[in-house]
């Protein structure tokens, strides 16, 4: 049926089309070219994984700064029509008349999503220092690193291998764990220790850049890298005198002895003896430093006398020769001319540090010890005048220098069957050659096995610190075997028959060079 | 007439049996489980990193032929468990007849020797290596500077060392050998010393005759818990002297120990550790041997 159009309803409709053409016309007239409006989603192909602080977003009508942590593009600065922006916590989908993302950079390609991986870190120090652990060193890993959680379990240090043993048998060891580099050996030749080459290949590590010479070939064993240095041990042994009773003596306080003879003649200078007994004393020579972990006077005298351990592949003995029974000789004889004998200083020669409370308490002038002494002495006797030196030497030796051993220290490892490789290596990487070791290091007020570090402000409110430091570049890496312990407990165990007169320097030092053949021997023998 | 099912000695035995499940069922979950495997292992070489290989007698025939720290270790122990087991007898009764009087304030006595038992081992170490140390020690101080009596140089001189150990030791442990002796004197019938008295006896007459007889049994318990534990001294000789001096204080656990985690000869340590268990599971039954004449057993009336 044909519909009837009236003149009102004409031109009412007439007025309505009229009306909106003007509309569109004051609105095309009014405006520029309408946004871009992007649907459709882009495929993911670089991902910036570098926090950007500030992203500038430009838009055709305002330019916004958004906290963009992640931010996913088609192309590096690029004009690009961008619709999804990844932050630190999820991916979000926005339609936004977005024309313009400039990033700064782009750093490596990741996986858009990442689970948080928790690393589960073990070590035997941090006791004194947990809110530095706990407030500095973990979260600022973890701002770093926003998807590696860190898991600190501080053990016992007396019984750190009985846990990490256990652990490492029971399948459920720790990721990275603290380890003595006296132990690096023996852990990595029964494979109880991953090695980390990979991870510093990777990584483009240059360790003999990073660390002190002395310090990072102790966490090797035949020429792979299983651990990274924490801390300088600075000479396993060091040598500590007071400078109160040389000027008391005579002496010139900031002058130590720096040879065997200057040692001899000042330490005799120092021993008074009243009716028989002698009151103060100069020096304990083969002073066993129990709980040190070595108690061997034995190797601390050995580099200073001239000679060596162990030959680079630690499987031959080098100390049974003229400086080694020059080395056994000297201390005995030492101990007769200042001590009057052994008997004189057993008793010092304990295990909760009588020879230290004699130093400090100015009962005993000289005497060795590593650089955690520096801290120990300045939190038992925070007033002592003392000074810090490296081991005086054979003088009579024509090969006789200043020279420290070091075949012990601190170090990271990651044990077998450590489960986060990649996020333990990180850690492990942040602990000893980052930032992290100066944190460790600078609460127990400790050398680092990091150069650099050892300039820190942090130190240098320790009169002592340039001294000590002096001494670390002198310290040179001793070959350590896989039976480290055993050797050790021998040559403790035959220093102390010596020294107790129950045989003669030669015999001493044929029985020590025969048992450590035949633990190497046996060793190397069943591999 | 059919007996009835659930007889009193039927349900008392069950009642036991539920009240020593938990020790039961600890012992077969952590205890039997090591055991077994110690032994297994004592025919091994194994270092705990790599799977233990079997080596038949080797670990055995070393121990036995080629071992001197072995037999020192052994010797070191058997000293000192020699020394200890009889002053943890004698000291302990004694404390428990002193605290076993009426007097005021023996409470505040018993709690007060009771007290180092619940110290930690290693935390008492520490303070006894102080006051023991040969140099600068308080008892040096006390006795041989203050009143010149000269004091013996434990810890640190090989004859003087495991009687050091053996103090400390009495000193931490004294406390549990008094609560046992003082609730085995506290179960004496008072009518046997009242019988003893109307017959004369004097007060040390009535302690041979009447008390140590009635607390044979718990001296007898004292000393196999005594050899048992002194048997597998470790804490002390390790924080002490590790050892030394001339190891003197080499004990057999300290030994065992080394050998473990020290040297990772894990093996070799499951071999000691199967000897040592024989060793104690030997003594204890000499005990009980020797305690069918020694030890008095008040017997039911039947």
């Amino acid at each position: 049926m044909a519909r009837l159009v009236t003149r009102r309803g004409m031109l009412r409709t007439s007025a309505g089309a009229a009306l909106g053409l003007t509309g569109a016309a004051v609105l095309a007239a009014c405006g520029e070219t309408s946004p871009t409006i992007v649907t459709k989603e882009v495929a993911v192909e670089t991902v910036v994984i570098k926090e950007v602080p500030v992203q500038t977003v430009v838009t055709r009508t305002e330019i916004k700064e958004v906290p963009v942590q992640t931010v996913v593009t088609q192309t590096q600065i690029k004009e690009v029509p961008v619709e999804r922006i990844v932050t630190r916590e999820k991916i979000v989908t926005k339609t936004v008349p977005i024309e313009r993302v400039v990033t700064r950079e782009v750093i490596k390609e990741v996986p858009a999503e990442r689970e948080t991986v928790k690393v589960r870190w073990q070590e035997v120090w941090s006791d004194a220092f947990q809110p530095t652990v706990e407030e500095k060193m973990i979260p600022g890993f973890e701002a770093r690193f926003p998807y590696i959680q860190i898991e600190n379990e501080r053990i016992e240090e007396a019984q750190m291998y009985e846990i990490y043993l256990t652990q490492i048998a029971g399948g459920d060891p720790p990721d990275v764990i603290q380890i003595q580099e006296s132990r690096v050996p023996q852990f990595a030749a029964r494979g109880g220790i991953i090695p980390l080459d990979a991870f510093i290949g990777k990584a483009g590590l240059n360790l003999s850049e990073i660390f002190y010479a002395g310090e990072w070939p102790k966490g090797s064993w035949l020429g792979v890298q299983y651990a990274l240095p924490l801390d300088n041990t600075g000479a396993w042994y060091l040598f500590w005198w007071n400078k109160d009773t040389f000027e008391e003596i005579g002496l010139d306080p900031d002058t130590p002895p720096t040879t065997w003879t200057e040692l001899e003649e000042m330490a005799l200078k120092a021993t008074v003896r009243e009716d028989g007994e002698i009151t103060r004393h100069g020096m304990f020579v083969p002073e066993m430093i129990k709980n040190a972990g070595t108690d061997a006077s034995f190797k601390g005298w050995q580099f200073p006398a001239g000679g060596d351990m162990f030959t680079e592949d630690a499987k031959t003995v080098l100390f049974d020769d003229e400086i080694g029974l020059r080395n056994v000789t000297w201390q005995y004889d030492m101990v007769q001319k200042l001590n009057d004998g052994w008997d004189n200083i057993l008793g010092y020669m304990d295990a909760v540090g009588a020879s230290r409370t004699a130093f400090y308490n100015g009962l005993l002038t000289m005497r060795v010890e590593g650089v955690w002494f520096l801290g120990v002495m300045r939190r038992d006797a925070p007033n002592i005048n003392a000074g810090v030196s490296h081991m005086p030497y054979d003088d009579t030796n024509p090969n006789g220098r200043p020279r420290s051993i070091s075949d012990d220290g601190w170090a990271y490892g990651m044990p077998k069957g450590a489960q986060n490789l990649e996020e333990g290596w990180e850690w492990l990487r942040y602990l000893t050659a980052d930032e992290g070791n100066l944190a460790f290091m600078g609460n127990l007020k400790r050398p680092s096995s990091v150069p650099k570090f050892n300039d820190d402000p942090i130190y240098q409110s320790e009169p002592l610190w340039n001294d000590l430091k002096a001494t670390l570049p002198l310290v040179e890496a001793s070959p350590i075997t896989p039976v480290n312990p055993d050797i050790d407990q021998v040559l403790k165990d035959e220093m102390e028959l010596l020294m107790a007169g129950k045989q003669s320097p030669e015999e001493t030092l044929a029985s020590m060079a025969g048992q450590t053949r035949e633990l190497l021997d046996e060793f190397f023998s069943s591999r | 007439m059919r007996a009835p099912r659930w007889t009193i000695a039927r349900r008392e035995a069950v009642w036991g049996f539920i009240f020593i499940s938990p020790w039961v069922l600890g012992f077969l979950i952590f205890n039997l489980g090591p055991t077994v495997a110690i032994f297994a292992w004592g025919f091994s070489e194994y270092d705990i990193l790599q799977a233990p290989k079997f080596a038949g007698l080797k670990n055995y025939i070393e121990i036995f032929t080629d071992d001197e720290k072995f037999l020192k270790s052994l010797a070191n122990t058997a000293i000192y468990v020699g020394l200890l087991v009889p002053c943890q007898v004698v000291l302990g009764f004694l404390l428990a007849v002193l605290v076993n009087t009426k007097l005021r304030l023996v409470s505040l006595f018993r709690a007060f020797y009771f007290l180092p038992t619940v110290m930690p081992l290693v935390v008492a170490s520490v303070v006894w290596a102080w006051v023991l140390q040969p140099e600068l020690g308080l008892l040096k101080f006390l006795l041989e500077d203050t009143m010149g009596i000269p004091t013996p140089r434990f810890l640190v001189d090989e004859m003087w060392s495991k009687p050091g150990i053996v103090i400390l030791t009495v000193w931490s442990s004294i406390g549990v050998q008094m609560i046992l002796f003082l609730a085995a004197l506290q179960a004496v019938p008072p009518h046997l010393y009242e019988a003893a008295e109307i017959d004369g006896a004097s007060p040390f007459r009535k302690l041979i005759h009447v008390t140590v007889p009635l607390v044979s049994p718990t001296i007898f318990l004292v000393i196999i818990i005594g050899i048992i534990n002194s048997f597998q001294v470790f804490t002390t000789a390790f924080v002490l002297t590790g050892g030394g001096p001339l190891d003197s204080t080499l004990f057999y656990v300290l030994y065992l120990w080394r050998k473990a985690f020290v040297s990772f000869e894990f093996g070799y340590a499951s071999a000691l550790a199967t000897i040592l268990f024989f060793i104690i599971m030997v003594l204890t039954a000499l005990s009980f041997w020797a305690s069918r004449r020694l030890v008095h057993y008040e017997q039911p009336e039947s």
